[in-house]
């Protein structure tokens, strides 16, 4: 497993700085700034439209915000190229999206592998690090089944694990769980979170579920692109 | 209950004096979905705020009709109203969270102008604690039959909770879709909330419904025969 680059334990892993961005004419982020600590579970909550996933994306470095400034683990995303950017995030940082976004030519063993591959281990070692993911995320049997074969829950277990075997130290994730009223659902969350209490990783998650709010240590709601409220919960 | 009353009570005191008919009126008026307030109720309730020294008579009234007690709150009933308004309600109460002073309340910070907004992202952060309070530790993760009783109470306990905040959600979205309510609804707005960049203006006297009662700022002459 690669050896990431361990962060000062005081400096925030994210920091955004009054950050703005607009798709065509639609404001859809003014002005939000955040911190977000090592180890700390956000929760970023809000009606449909009001800005989350914007913000995610920008934390990530996947959007280059129009204004204000992002901060990942202690470096300035502002002005770096894209490989700059890319370097800053590869091991360090995890993003599970609302629809898995798995690769659909490779299986899913394959899929969890993947950033091992790209990050030069042999395929071998990669692939039985990835069962052991698989394994941990409920989904072993999920191994030799490609993306198009899997249920939408199937398909977040295999990303789930895929954003941990780097064991990184900013996980992200867009309504990761679907509906947490499921019992599959609800174990997935548990293990996401589990992760980043036993490694003190950060795990920012963009929900619109309360369940999932509830178990953040702190919850960031927005209204209309602005933080409306903010409310730490332990 | 008796005292979730009387907190309403002393809320609709807050923009100034009014008489039992009048708060009668205006809680059923502002909480039109709730039970309508028994006469019975509202006077006995502000009989018990009176001895509580939270209210004082401001003045009787003697007109055509019967005679009318104006009640005015003292100043630890209006620090005890506007504590009503801000505070979010304990979901950890047996029973859970009730419905009706959870609808009481928030609409009663909105029409009042005591910061709806704050008083509901407080409400929700003390429902989020309350679901984690509900969650199982980290570890247990029973599935048995026998931990079926303890997981399907808490779940029940949990979703009522979620429930509660989504109607927080729906009813913050239908109050920012809403002008400003005008505290001149009641007469004497007495609040240091701050309010819209236009004063408010008295309402015009109300056409009273019952013609045995008249608004208490009104000469008695005013009523209809």
């Amino acid at each position: 497993m690669s050896q990431v680059g361990v962060s000062d334990p005081a400096e925030p892993v994210l920091v955004l700085e009054n950050i703005q961005h607009a798709y065509r004419r639609t404001i859809a982020v003014r002005g939000v700034s955040l911190t977000v600590q090592p180890g700390e579970i956000l929760a970023v909550t809000g009606p449909s439209g009001c800005g989350k996933s914007t913000v995610l994306h920008v934390a990530a470095g996947l959007i280059r915000p129009q204004s204000g400034t992002v901060r990942l683990f202690g470096q300035s995303l502002t002005g770096a190229g894209d490989d700059e950017r890319a370097r800053l995030r590869r091991g360090k940082l995890s993003l599970v999206l609302q629809f898995g976004q798995l690769v659909p030519e490779l299986t899913g063993v394959d899929n969890v592998a993947l950033p091992l591959l790209l990050d030069g281990h042999g395929p071998t070692q990669a692939r039985r690090l990835a069962l052991g993911w698989l394994e941990r995320c409920g989904a072993q049997e999920l191994a030799d089944v490609e993306p198009a074969e899997m249920s939408g829950g199937q398909a977040q277990r295999v990303a789930v694990a895929r954003s941990l075997i780097t064991s990184p130290q900013l996980m992200l994730a867009d309504e990761p769980t679907g509906s947490l009223d499921s019992i599959g659902g609800r174990e997935l969350l548990d293990l996401m979170i589990g992760e980043a209490r036993r490694s003190g990783a950060a795990l920012i998650v963009v929900t619109h579920d309360n369940s999932v709010a509830a178990r953040a240590d702190r919850e960031i709601r927005l209204f209309d692109g602005e933080i409306a409220s903010e409310a730490v919960l332990v | 209950m008796i005292m979730a009353i009387g907190d309403a009570l002393l809320a609709l005191l807050l923009p100034g004096p009014r008489h039992g008919y009048d708060l009668k009126r205006t809680h059923d008026e502002w909480f039109a979905g709730l039970r309508p307030l028994a006469f019975g109720q509202v006077y006995s309730t502000l009989a018990r705020l009176q001895r509580d020294d939270l209210i004082e008579i401001a003045q009787t009234e003697i007109g055509d009709g019967p005679e009318r007690t104006v009640y005015e709150l003292t100043e630890p009933g209006r620090a005890r109203a506007r504590d009503w308004l801000a505070e979010p309600i304990d979901p950890g109460v047996t029973g859970g969270v009730p419905a009706d002073e959870l609808i009481r309340k928030t609409l009663a910070a909105y029409r009042l102008h005591a910061d709806p907004g704050g008083l509901m992202s407080r409400q929700r952060a003390t429902h989020l604690r309350a679901m984690r309070a509900l969650e199982p530790a980290p570890g247990e993760t029973d599935h048995s039959a026998a931990a079926l009783g303890r997981t399907g109470v808490r779940d029940l306990q949990r979703l009522h909770l979620d429930a509660d905040l989504r109607w927080l959600d729906l009813t913050g979205e239908r109050i920012r879709r809403l002008p400003a309510p005008e505290v001149g609804m009641l007469p004497g707005a007495v609040l240091e909330y701050p309010t819209t960049d236009e004063p408010d203006e008295p309402d015009e006297p109300d056409e009273g419904e019952d013609p045995e009662y008249t608004d208490p700022n009104q000469p008695a002459e005013g009523a209809r025969s």
